[in-house]
């Protein structure tokens, strides 16, 4: 990534060139955390804390197994088996959540 | 004189010399000397009787026939008394024939004419009898000197050595005196050529005088030596003067002087190696004269073998001189040959193993030498510590170090040669050769790696290896079993640790989602809440995006990926 220095007063116009145009942007971004927590939403007992950190662990077996991959020279068919789980497990979620709702 | 043996020997002296009759009275301080020691004058006599009986009257007759007619002609040279005692130096001993030669001489007139050595019985110094000596003397001026012989011109020069070298600039002085004293065209040419050839003025006067008189003492640190013996004698003490005369050697002083006077233990000036050149010199006069080892004085080979014992320097010392071959002209010419012929059998195996490099193979020849001299020594040996590896069922994360010890076993120096038979990619050692050197504390154990880089070999396989060390004297194998096996613990170590950070990461994210909008509801049920501040959703997008993009470059470079 190039390293841009944009100093302070570039820094607070590109701000403003954002707080204009945030009513859009924002609707959108809010719209993208609603899908999250659509896709992880089991049932209204749940805290979302917790199935946020679901999609954590998800995220973190990905990782892990990225690293280990690099790290220790296994084979790349290796990430197969986190990302499968990760599909499975949002399947299940999303499954559940049709079932309660 | 004060015992008996004393006063026998001065009557035995005295008979020989006046051809067995002599008047006990005319020598009352004998008489005197044997009433000191308890004898009468009985006792005397017999005793003189019995010395009598006792010499051995041939040889001194012989002498007399030959001497007969020098006293006729009134002169005798060196060369003819030289002669003279040669006949007869084996059945008599050259001094008492030296004594007895000069009495009879005196007795007839003969007196030294000139001095031309420091020892007054010499028959250098030109014995002649008066009438001789008025028809012979014809002297000349040399350096403010009167000179009537060669010899003399020599003695003159070696007193005056300034001015005797200032004269010899050029042959013409010198010839024409010689002409004068010897009446020879021929010999005045020796002289004149002598002179001219040689350009180095302290070696062209050393070469002059000593042509001109052989008997002249060799100049040594203040001191004047008549032979070989004595000037060893007095070098041989201690590594200043041994040096010394070594240099005086090196530069061929020395070496004329033995050309001209002694030529018998002259090698010749020519060709190199004058350093041990000078060694076979040394023993050649006596093979007991002390050895220098650098500046260490060794009596004999036990003696160096035991100073080396436990001195390093002395180890290099021994390297050095086996190096420039003076350890094996000493050897050689204290007849202790064998000890060479066996030490170069075993250097020539030692430099075809071809382990040794530069000076490595200077201490390696040391250490074959001591052992050549000394039998009892043990050949050093080493042994390493683990005797085996076993590096079977390790898991593939890393490069794995297995230190092995080297250590010295008896004393000295050795290079050991490391192997590893199959070069297997990601297997090496850290050395492939090392030094053990019983004297330096560094290097009396000495400490390599095998590395086994786990990544780049096949997992599940069984790699037989074997890591060779090898010396001159002796060899040891290490078995290496390596099988690597997949990194179960290390692969769930970091599922581990990144599903916890990970959960952390998005249910902290969640939990300040949820106190920015004061609700910690799902949004699915309450949709709202969405719409009730855009922008900073936007920025906690912003946020979550960017958490994720740092997170994952944290991640590359913690771990190294």
């Amino acid at each position: 990534m190039k390293n841009v220095n944009i100093g302070f007063w570039g820094f607070v116009a590109i701000v403003g060139v954002l707080f204009l145009i945030s009513g859009p942007i924002g609707e959108m971004s809010g719209r993208i955390f609603f899908l999250l927590d659509r896709i992880l939403y089991t049932s209204s007992a749940m805290s979302p804390v917790t199935m946020w950190s679901v999609l954590g662990v998800l995220m973190g077996l990905i990782c892990g197994t990225f690293v280990s991959v690099k790290k220790y020279n296994l084979e790349n068919r290796m990430m197969v088996l986190p990302i499968g789980l990760m599909v499975v497990v949002i399947n299940l979620i999303l499954l559940t959540s049709y079932l309660f709702s | 004189m004060s015992s008996l043996e004393g006063l026998k020997e001065h009557l035995l002296h005295l008979l020989v010399v006046n051809h067995g009759n002599f008047r006990m009275m005319e020598y009352p301080h004998l008489m005197a000397e044997a009433k000191s020691i308890g004898m009468d004058t009985g006792a005397m006599s017999r005793l003189v009787h019995e010395l009598h009986a006792s010499i051995n009257w041939e040889p001194l007759a012989r002498i007399d026939k030959q001497l007969e007619q020098y006293i006729y002609q009134g002169i005798i040279t060196n060369e003819e008394a030289e002669s003279i005692l040669a006949s007869v130096r084996d059945v008599m001993d050259r001094k008492a024939a030296v004594g007895y030669m000069i009495a009879e001489l005196t007795r007839h007139g003969f007196s030294p004419r000139e001095k031309v050595t420091a020892d007054k019985d010499s028959f250098r110094n030109r014995w002649m009898t008066d009438a001789a000596w008025a028809e012979n003397r014809v002297t000349v001026e040399w350096l403010d000197e009167m000179a009537g012989s060669l010899e003399k011109l020599g003695e003159i020069s070696f007193r005056k050595k300034e001015l005797a070298q200032y004269y010899f600039r050029t042959g013409q002085y010198l010839s024409g005196l010689v002409t004068i004293l010897t009446k020879s065209a021929s010999r005045a040419h020796t002289f004149e050529r002598l002179i001219e050839d040689e350009k180095d003025p302290e070696l062209r006067y050393l070469r002059v005088i000593y042509r001109l008189n052989s008997a002249l003492p060799f100049r040594f640190q203040g001191a004047g030596y008549d032979n070989a013996v004595s000037l060893l004698n007095a070098a041989c003490d201690r590594f200043e003067s041994f040096n010394a005369l070594r240099e005086l050697y090196r530069n061929h002083h020395l070496n004329v002087w033995l050309e001209e006077a002694h030529p018998e233990l002259s090698a010749g000036l020519d060709g190199e190696k004058l350093n041990t050149r000078f060694l076979e010199f040394v023993y050649s006069v006596d093979p007991n004269y002390p050895y220098f080892l650098g500046r260490h004085k060794m009596a004999d080979v036990a003696a160096l073998v035991v100073a080396a014992h436990d001195n390093p320097a002395i180890w290099e010392l021994i390297a050095d001189d086996l190096e420039n071959g003076c350890l094996h002209a000493w050897l050689r010419s204290t007849g202790q040959g064998k000890l060479v012929s066996e030490f170069e059998i075993l250097d020539q195996a030692t430099r075809q193993s071809g382990l040794h490099e530069g000076d490595e193979s200077a201490m390696a020849s040391a250490q074959t030498m001591l052992l050549v001299m000394d039998p009892a020594m043990p050949a050093p040996g080493f042994r390493i510590d683990p005797p085996v590896i076993d590096l079977t069922g390790i898991e593939s994360t890393d490069v794995q170090i297995v230190p092995l010890r080297v250590t010295m076993e008896n004393h000295g120096y050795m290079k050991v040669k490391l192997t590893l038979d199959a070069e297997e990619e990601g297997v090496f050692i850290s050395k492939n050769a090392l030094i053990l050197n019983s004297f330096s504390p560094s290097s009396r154990e000495v400490v390599f790696e095998l590395n086994v880089d786990t990544l780049r070999l096949i997992k599940d396989k069984m790699y037989q290896l074997r890591i060779s060390a090898s010396s001159v004297y002796g060899m040891v194998e290490i078995p290496v079993d390596v099988k690597i096996v997949f990194p179960t613990k290390a692969y769930a170590l970091k599922l581990a640790r990144y599903a916890a950070i990970f959960a952390g990461f998005y249910g902290g994210f969640r939990y300040l989602v949820g106190l920015l909008l004061g609700d910690f509801h799902w949004l699915v049920d309450s949709p709202y809440l969405t719409r009730q501040s855009p922008f900073a959703f936007f920025l906690i997008l912003v946020l979550f995006i960017s958490g994720n993009f740092y997170a994952l470059k944290w991640i590359r470079k913690a771990e190294g990926i």
